[in-house]
């Protein structure tokens, strides 16, 4: 931005071109790769659920669970609950299958990914190579100086591009891939894991998912292992008028340990597209996972154009005992963002834990929450959530903490804080609090606040400009949430929430 | 140094004239002392000089080495070399004292364009700040000004002017909680 402040406008170039010009630049990843594309016919039917699955080249009984969900999703109904409105999808009017042609054939190894997808990677500041992401977070002075090893599956429109240091997880017995590939190599594992956390007629975009999900990731961790390297996938749409439905499926076997991070973007367009996920983990005995997500998808323009309708199920099984599960989200894109990850108590002692952070600006809006089920005794779960508005978005959390009768002793600890930046923007927290025992216990705390002019004053009375200002009371304020990312994330972290506040004050 | 003429200000909600006419010229490396009762002005005073909304001026200028300050904004007369020491600094909860005056020493070397501080420089000069006014370690890395005492909010504005090294000062009610300084 400071740099096309500078810039002189010339002869001939309105206002219009360089405002124009500006706003692109707010959004950093909303460039286009072109690339030769192949696309499934538009519109949903069973014959195209039938070519997804046979693109994947999936067996049969993976083609009657999609269209077994297929069929339910015909009875399903687009729910209207959640305190967003957009325009009505048509869901015939959209392709659900889109990949590089050079992927017909899929790449043995990373070297033979077509050059163009690899560069796209690059550019985004994912490079698909076996290599060390150093820690530059700031005051990190006791982090390693070699940095860390971060495997990345790249995913593009509906396809999984390739993974990296699949090698070296192999002989720690890890498996990490694409769902597609985990579908074919693994399949006693898929069987008996997907859905088994988010049930096929769970909610409309999670049967629509198990219709025509494309791609995703597969990690499984085996029995008393701690997975030597952070794990990640990176979502990228590039293709328009193309919903992407991924999968993603995370298995922690007894006493294992797996911290795993998501990222997403896509291009810079006028129209709205679909994204409708299902993320579902597994959590056995004394087995841990950390599931972070820095959630980027383009978010419309300044004036509501364009941008990614994102509407998630994430859900966490903490199947044995003392199993331990952490969210951490960072929600900054999306035209609406309609997301709830959620933890499945079950085992005694197990531990549920969500740390979000949700930034709308705009004409963005968010209703995102989680929810805490606690069925085994001695469970815990706590929840920081912390939302920040501008302009004219609106922000709700919306959360449900529920205490079964048999989760005697279980506690709860709610902390829902919003921010408003403005008088145009709207912020809402809608807890539902059910304790169905008498010796469980629930604390719920909500703040809401404004960024304060003395604070603002102070901030530029020492010399910041508005934008650093608000970046920097913003990051303090959403502070328990960014320590709570996997380092190497941390700093990204920071400087998105700045980026995504450019343009709400002044 | 600084330069103020015939300086009017009322507040801009209300039709209350706070300052009317205030003539005053500061000479660098002199000392200058404002007196007055509670409520006659002096913060008001600090306040438009540094750029605070809510006030009006219906008269007068205020120049900064002849530069026009009332024109700029409030970062820009930081940069030129303006520093506000806050009867009541401002608490900003979750973001450190040193994050903070990083971004501020940052910020006004961009601003004036040279190059950004690295942060050995940064901490080695901090710390040595700080322990020359008995600030401890701790204290840098609390966040701003929360939960400090008044003595304590007072020996970091000091710090925060000691790490700006600005050319004009002004120290609101600052020296009083100075004197019982250990
Ligand atoms: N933002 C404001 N709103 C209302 N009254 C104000 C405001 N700022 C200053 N005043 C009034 O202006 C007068 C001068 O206040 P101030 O500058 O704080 O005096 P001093 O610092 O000398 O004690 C007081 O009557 C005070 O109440
Ligand atoms: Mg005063």
């Amino acid at each position: 931005m400071t740099a096309l402040d500078q810039t002189q406008v010339k002869d001939g170039v309105d206002q219009e071109t360089v405002d124009a010009v500006r706003e692109v630049s707010t959004y950093k990843y909303g460039w286009e790769t072109e690339i030769e594309m192949e696309y499934a016919p538009k519109g949903l039917t069973p014959d195209i659920v039938r070519l997804i699955s046979e693109k994947n080249g999936e067996p049969q009984w993976m083609t009657d669970w999609r269209l077994a969900a297929y069929d339910r999703w015909l009875q399903k109904e687009e729910p209207d609950w959640a305190m967003v409105d957009y325009p009505e999808i048509d869901f015939q009017d959209q392709y659900y299958y889109a990949r590089p042609k050079s992927m017909e054939v899929k790449p043995k190894s990373l070297d033979e990914v077509d050059p163009k997808l690899l560069a796209t990677y690059e550019k985004l500041g994912i490079p698909l190579k076996e290599q060390m992401i150093l820690a530059g977070v700031e005051g990190a002075e006791d982090a390693p100086a070699e940095g860390r090893k971060v495997a990345v599956d790249a995913v593009f429109d509906s396809v999984s591009v390739g993974t990296t240091f699949q090698k070296e997880l192999k002989k720690a017995g890890v498996i990490f891939c694409s769902i597609s590939e985990a579908i074919r190599e693994h399949p006693e594992l898929v069987k008996k894991y997907l859905g088994s956390v988010v049930p096929v007629s769970d909610n409309f975009y999670a049967t629509l998912n198990s219709a025509v999900f494309s791609d995703g990731s597969f990690v499984y961790i085996p029995p008393g292992v701690r997975c030597p390297m952070e794990l990640s996938t990176y979502f990228r749409i590039n293709a328009e008028n193309t919903g992407q439905f991924e999968r993603t499926l995370i298995i922690a076997d007894k006493g294992s340990y797996v911290s795993y991070l998501e990222g997403c973007t896509a291009p810079q367009r006028d129209t709205s597209q679909l994204h409708a996920a299902v993320v579902e983990i597994i959590i056995e005995e004394d087995a841990e996972v950390k599931y972070s997500t820095v959630q980027n998808w383009f978010p419309g323009d300044e004036n509501g154009k364009g941008g990614i309708y994102n509407f998630v199920t994430k859900r966490a099984d903490c199947r044995g005992d003392r199993a331990k599960v952490m969210w951490t989200q960072v929600e900054t894109g999306s035209a609406v963002t309609w997301k709830y990850p959620s933890c499945i108590l079950r085992g005694d002692d197990s531990q549920g834990e969500f740390y979000s952070i949700a930034i709308t600006n705009n004409h963005q809006q968010a209703d995102t929450g989680t929810k805490m089920i606690h069925l085994g005794k001695r469970t815990k779960s706590r929840i920081v959530s912390k939302g920040i508005s501008a302009g004219v978005a609106q922000n709700t959390y919306r959360g449900l903490v529920s205490m079964h009768p048999k989760a005697k002793d279980s506690r709860n600890y709610t902390q829902c804080d919003s921010l408003l930046i403005g008088d145009k923007c709207g912020a809402h927290t809608v807890p539902y609090i059910e304790v169905k025992n008498n010796s469980s216990r629930v604390e719920h705390e909500a703040t809401t606040s404004k960024v304060d002019d003395e604070q603002m004053f102070y901030c530029r009375q020492r010399g910041m400009d508005e934008e650093e200002a608000v970046a920097l009371i913003v990051n303090g304020f959403a502070k328990e949430v960014l320590q709570a990312l996997p380092m190497e994330f941390a700093m990204e972290a920071q400087q998105l929430v700045a980026i995504s506040l450019e343009g709400s004050v002044g | 140094m600084l330069e103020i003429k015939n300086l009017h200000v009322k507040l801009e909600e209300e039709d209350k004239q706070i300052l009317k006419g205030v003539d005053l010229k500061i000479e660098a490396g002199k000392v200058h002392a404002i007196m007055g009762p509670n409520g006659s002005g002096k913060s008001t005073l600090s306040y438009v000089l540094s750029g605070r909304d809510g006030y009006e001026v219906t008269d007068g200028s205020a120049a900064l080495e002849g530069d026009d300050l009332l024109d700029m904004e409030p970062e820009e007369r930081a940069a030129a070399g303006l520093f506000l020491a806050f009867q009541y600094p401002v608490e900003i909860p979750g973001v450190g004292n040193m994050t903070f005056l990083r971004t501020a020493v940052n910020s006004q070397r961009k601003a004036r364009g040279e190059e950004e501080m690295s942060a050995t420089d940064f901490l080695k000069l901090i710390r040595a700040k700080a322990k020359d006014l008995k600030i401890d370690a701790d204290m840098l890395k609390r966040p701003v000004n929360v939960g400090f005492s008044g003595g304590e909010k007072k020996r970091n504005e000091i710090l925060q002017m000691a790490m700006l090294e600005p050319k004009m000062c002004i120290l609101d009610e600052t020296v009083r909680a100075l004197m019982w300084m250990p």
